[in-house]
């Protein structure tokens, strides 16, 4: 029995060593962070004179997107850059989006020859253009997948740039112009930046000048969530090249390493975490100069699950491909060939991402099993829990900060209410968050491909009319102020 | 058992401070920047925006041709109401011939001076409920 409860004693010590260690690389992470994001700014600043901006695709590839199609592609109209065009992949969809899109923007079939070389994808049915906009581009094809709805979307490009966004994305005005920026620099061939989270994507895009953070508590911890992911971890990947993960809702690739690379794969569950460790290990091997990088501007919202339950099958997805791209390119993992990406990268997404299920896990169960076991005083396991918590709550209200930094949009009051709640997390979201990454990691082991999209929150086909363009409601907000 | 309490207990105030310290400059940080702007901002969601950031009433700026130079503005206006037409076209007219004297009636004469330019579609756009399909989309 001694015997048992030392063991307990010492499981305990280990899960809460690992805890120490992954807050601590956190939280070395945060000045990496901090830097990049004034970086970034002071870029932007010293930038003068008329850019040069390349031509851009955007791709949308839709699956059953009917209710959010129209006010995403309304938004990608609206973006203030040269020249882009839009193209919606309708990826064998059987609700009415086609239909919608048909009449909203007057598609008419026109000609299509692809390219010489191009990626691989299922039987295209049809290309069509808008009557309307010309910018508009649909192509109907038979179902395959996001991956290759996305290669698809690619194949149709005429741009040098493919930008990719999911169908559930309202990209903000400036999307990308800011997201071009870095381009600048020959050697980044992939981008990704920050999205803001929210149950209603519409709503967020018409009060678009103050960041507009719902009140639903899950919403509003999937925000934090989202605000510590993109500025403490990504931002300071990006600073020390190894930026592991684009967010496939808006993720900017150049075309032709897309082509050289064969595009996105369709035998993982998700596109984007793959092809970017993809891009890293073929450049890294070559070894040619390159870098995919983060940018801490909000180019857009995104729809986030309004229910535990969807929540959990989206987190239990993320999680499976993880494990899926970790084990693929396990082979990266400590070798200098790879460089900072496997010295570095890897490492800490095996500590932080892989490993973290089982760890954190542990540590929740130990803790009572330790007090229930008589190692453990109750008020030192109570302590242990607050000094977790307030980890938390420091790294999140520190990316909150670094975020905040950028474009000072937050209200006050919203300000306010995310850092009280950031040390909350800890009891009301992570444990929704740990189950999410046991089911993925079980999903993953069981070898589970499937997609499990959540139902979305908006039910209503046709956003509301408004009779002026973007461009009359924005000098009409200059004239009334 | 007493030291490990102590230990953790310290390491929780310091958290809990530092915590405390970095919501107060968030919020306080905020605020001073607020009112370095000339005024306290009480609504900024009524705000012109300026590149992703609400810019001061006191100082609005002209939104075009500043955040990314001259080319800020799109080749064309996105169709965010496509159901509007932007102007009503009007029907090609054969030209006008000189007129006839009265007396001798020309029937293709008649036939131009009554034909009226006609829009494409009603240039007032039918009220559709938020929650409600318009029938266009379901056909």
């Amino acid at each position: 029995m001694t015997g048992l409860r030392e063991a307990l004693f010492w499981m305990l010590v280990l899960c809460l060593s690992y805890l120490v260690l992954v807050t601590s690389l956190y939280m070395l992470q945060l000045p990496l962070a901090f830097a990049e994001q004034r970086r970034r700014k002071r870029e932007r600043e010293a930038r003068s004179g008329v850019p040069v901006r390349p031509g851009v695709s955007i791709v949308v590839a839709a699956y059953n997107e009917e209710a959010t199609i129209v006010a995403t592609l309304n938004a990608c109209l609206e973006q203030l850059y040269p020249r882009f065009e839009v193209i919606v992949v309708n990826d064998g969809s059987t609700d009415r989006m086609m239909d919608v899109l048909r009449s909203r923007f007057e598609l008419e079939p026109c000609m299509w020859h692809p390219p010489a070389v191009a990626l691989e994808t299922r039987l295209i049915r049809n290309v069509y253009r808008s009557k309307i906009d010309p910018r508009i581009i649909v192509v109907d094809k038979a179902n395959g997948g996001k991956a290759d709805a996305l290669n698809c979307g690619a194949n149709v490009a005429r741009e040098p740039y493919v930008v990719g966004v999911d169908a559930d994305t309202v990209l903000s005005d400036v999307a990308l112009a800011r997201g071009m920026e870095p381009f600048d620099d020959p050697d980044v061939v992939g981008l990704t930046s920050y999205l803001s989270i929210t149950g209603s994507p519409r709503r967020a895009r018409f009060l678009r000048g103050a960041k507009l953070v719902d009140r639903s508590l899950l919403i509003s911890f999937q925000h934090l969530d989202y605000v510590r992911s993109f500025h403490n971890s990504r931002l300071a990947w990006s600073r020390l090249n190894y930026m592991l993960c684009t967010n496939g809702a808006f993720q900017i690739w150049r075309r032709e390493v897309m082509i050289e690379l064969g595009g996105f794969s369709s035998d993982f569950t998700c596109e984007d975490i793959e092809f970017t460790f993809r891009v890293h290990e073929h450049f890294r091997r070559v070894g040619l100069p390159y870098r995919v990088v983060c940018i801490p501007d909000e180019v857009g919202a995104t729809e986030g699950p309004q229910r535990a339950r969807s929540l959990i099958a989206q987190r239990a997805r993320w999680q499976r491909v993880i494990l899926e791209t970790f084990w693929h390119y396990r082979y990266m993992l400590g070798r200098r060939r790879y460089g900072t990406v496997g010295l570095l990268g890897m490492p800490f997404y095996l500590f932080s991402e892989v490993l973290a299920p089982v760890f954190e896990q542990l540590a929740i169960a130990m803790l009572p099993l330790a007090v229930v076991a008589h190692r453990l005083s109750w008020h030192a396991a109570l302590l242990v829990m607050g000094a977790i918590a307030l980890s938390n709550g420091v790294l999140t209200t520190a990316a909150l900060a670094i975020a905040d930094q950028g474009d000072r949009s937050y209200r006050k009051r919203d300000l306010a209410r995310l850092a009280a709640l950031a040390p909350l997390e800890l009891f009301w979201y992570r444990p929704i968050l740990t189950w999410a990454r046991i089911k993925g990691t079980w999903g993953w082991i069981r070898g589970d491909r499937g997609w499990d999209k959540f139902e979305r929150n908006v039910t209503t086909a046709v956003p509301p009319a408004s009779t002026e363009t973007p461009q009359q409601s924005r000098v009409t907000a200059v004239i009334s102020a | 058992m007493s030291g490990l309490n102590g230990t953790v207990l310290l390491i929780a105030v310091g958290l809990g401070a530092f915590w405390l310290v970095l919501a107060a400059l968030l919020v306080g940080g905020r605020l001073l920047y607020d009112v370095s702007l000339g005024s306290l901002r009480t609504a900024p969601e009524a705000w012109p925006v300026r590149g992703g950031e609400a810019v001061p009433k006191r100082a609005a700026p002209a939104l075009f041709g500043t955040e990314v130079g001259t080319l800020a503005q799109p080749s064309r206006p996105a169709p965010v109401a496509p159901r509007v037409p932007a102007a009503p076209r009007r029907k090609p007219v054969a030209p006008v011939l000189p007129a006839r004297p009265t007396r001798i009636p020309t029937p293709s004469v008649a036939s131009i001076v009554t034909t009226k330019p006609q829009p494409h579609r009603s240039p007032e756009p039918e009220p559709v409920p938020a929650s409600e399909t318009p029938t266009h989309v379901a056909a």
